[in-house]
């Protein structure tokens, strides 16, 4: 049953500085809905959400963090057992650009994965929608150079206001944290065991 | 961590960029929170932090001051929201939140005690409680319960002068929500479900007297127990956090890391060791040099005794040096694995080249051998090819013999053919000459007669008119004939046969056409001595003629031959010329 769990659990952990719109993507992608009005998240949210990939029903586990800097010390009861983290920064704001290398290093800290230089990352410039991209100070190149460094980083242009990129970029996490549930599988040498009682519980999913 | 800003104008500002995020995420559309109320909300916020720079601002805050607006006027609502902070919370909400996760420890411990079975399914489903109860404890139940549920634990908390309502709220929870927890089936469900239970914890009333009257047993001094039991594991754990950052970024990355424990793990383990007589050394020095000798964080100074500071280092130490041990350990093992895949890779690669080229040697071979009877084959054909041209060569220095022989008869018989050719040219020549020379003589003999016989000779026509020109004719022919055919017998059959046909023209017609051919015979003769070849068609005439001629004209053949004497007589005379 923990092997069948593995399998088709996989647990996102969203990450970046406040306010860069880690929630609205969330709801955005699990509820297809935008408000403006969102409370600040304390400590972390969670959420599931079911996709079909490679024919696979598999469930995203996705945890939504608060992103003040000090909630990372609460990081470490969060981010174990992640199979993917998502790191979000908003293009109008320098500064969440900035800080990314904090949330990277900080959850492969915290994290611990056995294969920290393989970890999947997906990098995700949000709000492009704003002031129809006027406003905007990260370039795509500037973030594309960064991916490149953390290891060719997948990279997303998202806007969670508008449902932009927003469907695609959580479908390439699922297969990235797929691809790495799969590797870990294999590198622990975990016996596969019976996977259907999963499947069968699951009868009003909302995708 | 040691830069933390006390007091400074910076510090406000610091926190100023949160705050403002944070405003209208609080309570979000709530009529109470319009232009006015967020800037009290922003002014008592920027006031707390200012007051207590050490907490200074922390998301949650911004509800709980939000709450208190909502309740009572700007000056109370600080004092109110100070009050909670400083003595309900002191450093939960700090930057380091060590009482924050030292709680959720705790309630890990009471939960694990209190309901045995739901933490045992939690733990199968490998969901941590601090997951659900961490949220619900930093915003106090604010977001988490029904908004009534919310104000009657605060009322409590507030009431009582401690956070203990919070482990009785959270335990309560549990053993309301706990059976349908141990029915779920994976962790998502199991915290999704607790959340959306919680949520709709509507029933305050049973909410707050299951909390107070079931867990009386759980109280301050219980909690501080506990929390004592707790802080070094958090405070370790901090370190050990701090330090494992500062590690990943000096190293760049934890497989680096791994790599030299691997590669050298003596030096490290003389490391600690150096550490740790460090630390018995500082034990004895001042506590400073410990502390920069360590670089250990400003949370060490809220620990009340160095001595249990020396004790809980030395733990800390133990515990590090353990770890790295294990890590060691670790490292070794992963290394002897991946050697051994990489020796099976290797053996695997290498046995199916083997195969690959055992496999191209049998194809060679048999290549060869296929090779080999072909040559055998061949060279069998070479020699019958050989022999062969061995005998078609015999046979064709036999032939070439045999062509040469043939060719030395043939040019033999050649030089007998040329030779008779030869002979016979002189032979004709001779007749030729014989001829002319008997013809000359001829002519000598029947000029000599005419010369002999005057009369006749000069009107021999007279004769012819008076009497039958045959009979004249046959007389002179009479009288010169024996001599002729004795001498010319062979050469001049035609004069004979001439003069016989003259005879016999009137007798037959096939005689006339014999008499034709001989005169043809005649007329041909002088024709190669004076070597005139136009005149054929003169001849043909004379051919078609004669018939004719011997039976109309008899009268006039006499006089052709007389001319053609004279002609003939001509000639001779130049050949003697020449």
């Amino acid at each position: 049953m923990s092997t069948s769990r593995r399998r088709t659990l996989l647990k996102v952990i969203v990450l970046g500085d406040s306010g860069v719109g880690k929630t609205s993507l969330m709801n955005q992608y699990v509820h297809k809905k935008f408000s403006q009005q969102y409370k600040a998240t304390i400590g972390a949210d969670f959420v599931t959400k079911e996709v079909l990939i490679e024919d696979r029903l598999v469930t995203l586990q996705i945890w939504d963090t608060a992103g003040q800097e000090r909630f990372q010390s609460l990081g470490v009861a969060f981010y174990r057992g992640a199979d993917c983290c998502v790191l979000v920064y908003d293009v109008n704001v320098n500064r969440s650009f900035d800080t990314l290398n904090t949330w990277h290093d900080e959850f492969l800290n915290q994290a611990s994965p056995s294969d920290p230089k393989t970890f999947p990352f997906i990098l995700l410039g949000n709000k492009i929608d704003v002031d129809g991209g006027k406003s905007r100070v990260v370039s795509e190149k500037k973030a594309m150079e960064w991916c490149a460094s953390k290891g060719n980083i997948p990279y997303f242009e998202t806007s969670a206001k508008e449902d932009r990129n927003v469907d695609s970029a959580f479908l390439s996490v699922a297969k990235l944290a797929l691809e790495h549930e799969r590797d870990q599988d294999i590198y622990f040498q975990t016996v596969v065991a019976d996977p259907v009682p999963e499947v069968e519980q699951r009868s009003g999913c909302a995708c | 961590m040691d830069g933390k800003p006390k007091g400074s104008p910076f510090s406000s500002e610091k926190w100023k960029g949160q705050i403002e995020k944070d405003l209208p995420r609080t309570f979000p559309g709530h009529p109470a929170l319009d232009e006015d109320g967020r800037n009290a909300l922003r002014r008592l916020l920027t006031a707390y932090a200012r007051h207590n720079p050490s907490v200074g601002y922390c998301q949650a805050m911004n509800f709980f001051a939000g709450l208190l607006l909502l309740l009572m006027p700007e000056e109370n609502a600080f004092w109110a929201l100070t009050g909670i902070m400083d003595d309900y919370f002191d450093g939960y909400f700090s930057e380091e939140m060590i009482e924050c996760q030292v709680d959720q420890l705790v309630l890990e411990e009471l939960v694990r005690e209190k309901f045995p079975k739901l933490v045992n399914h939690l733990d199968y489903l490998g969901v941590q409680v601090a997951w659900v109860t961490g949220p619900w404890f930093l915003s106090i139940f604010m977001n988490m319960l029904p908004w009534e549920s919310v104000l009657r634990v605060w009322d409590v908390l507030l009431f009582d002068g401690n956070r203990v309502m919070l482990f009785r709220t959270a335990l309560a929870l549990m053993e309301l929500y706990g059976p349908a927890l141990v029915t779920t089936k994976d962790a998502g469900d199991a915290v999704t479900l607790l959340q959306s239970l919680a949520g709709s914890t509507f029933d305050s009333s049973q909410l707050v007297l299951t909390a107070c009257m079931g867990y009386q047993a759980v109280d301050e001094a219980r909690l501080q127990e506990l929390r004592n039991k707790h802080r070094p594991s958090v405070i370790s754990s901090m370190e050990q956090r701090a330090k494992g950052l500062r590690v990943w970024r000096d190293t760049n990355g934890l497989a680096s890391k791994l790599y030299n424990f691997k590669r050298d793990p003596e030096p490290l383990v003389s490391l600690s060791a150096e550490q740790l007589s460090d630390l018995t050394e500082t034990s004895s020095g001042s506590t400073d040099d410990m502390y920069s000798g360590l670089t250990v964080n400003t949370e060490i100074d809220s620990l009340p005794d160095p001595k249990d500071q020396l004790v809980w280092l030395k733990v800390e130490l133990c515990q590090l040096l353990e770890e790295r041990r294990s890590a060691v350990l670790r490292a070794d093992e992963l290394e002897t694995a991946l050697m051994e895949m990489v020796k099976q890779d290797n053996r695997r690669e290498l046995s199916a080249k083997v195969e690959q080229l055992e496999q191209e040697l049998s194809d060679l071979r048999q290549a060869l051998l296929d090779k080999q009877e072909q040559e055998q084959a061949m060279l069998q054909v070479l020699m019958r090819v050989e022999q062969e041209q061995k005998v078609t060569e015999d046979a064709r220095i036999f032939a070439e013999q045999d062509s040469a022989a043939q060719k030395y008869a043939a040019h033999v018989l050649q030089e007998k053919y040329e030779e008779a050719m030869a002979s016979l040219a002189q032979m004709e020549n001779r007749a030729v000459m014989a001829e002319t020379m008997l013809e000359a003589t001829l002519q000598y003999q029947s000029s000599q007669q005419k010369a002999q016989l005057p009369s006749p000779s000069p009107s021999p026509r007279t004769p012819t008119r008076d009497a039958s020109p045959s009979q004249v004719n046959q007389d002179s022919s009479q009288e010169f004939q024996p001599r002729r055919i004795s001498l010319l017998a062979p050469f001049s059959l035609g004069w004979r046969d001439k003069n016989k046909g003259k005879q016999n023209v009137s007798d037959e017609s096939t005689n006339g056409k014999l008499n034709s051919s001989t005169e043809q015979i005649v007329v041909d003769t002088p024709k190669k001595d004076d070597e005139k070849q136009g005149d054929s068609p003169q001849e043909g005439e004379q051919k078609v003629d004669t018939p004719r001629r011997d039976t109309e004209q008899r009268l006039e053949t006499p006089e052709i031959t007389t001319n053609s004497m004279q002609g003939q007589e001509e000639q001779l005379e130049e050949i003697k010329l020449d």
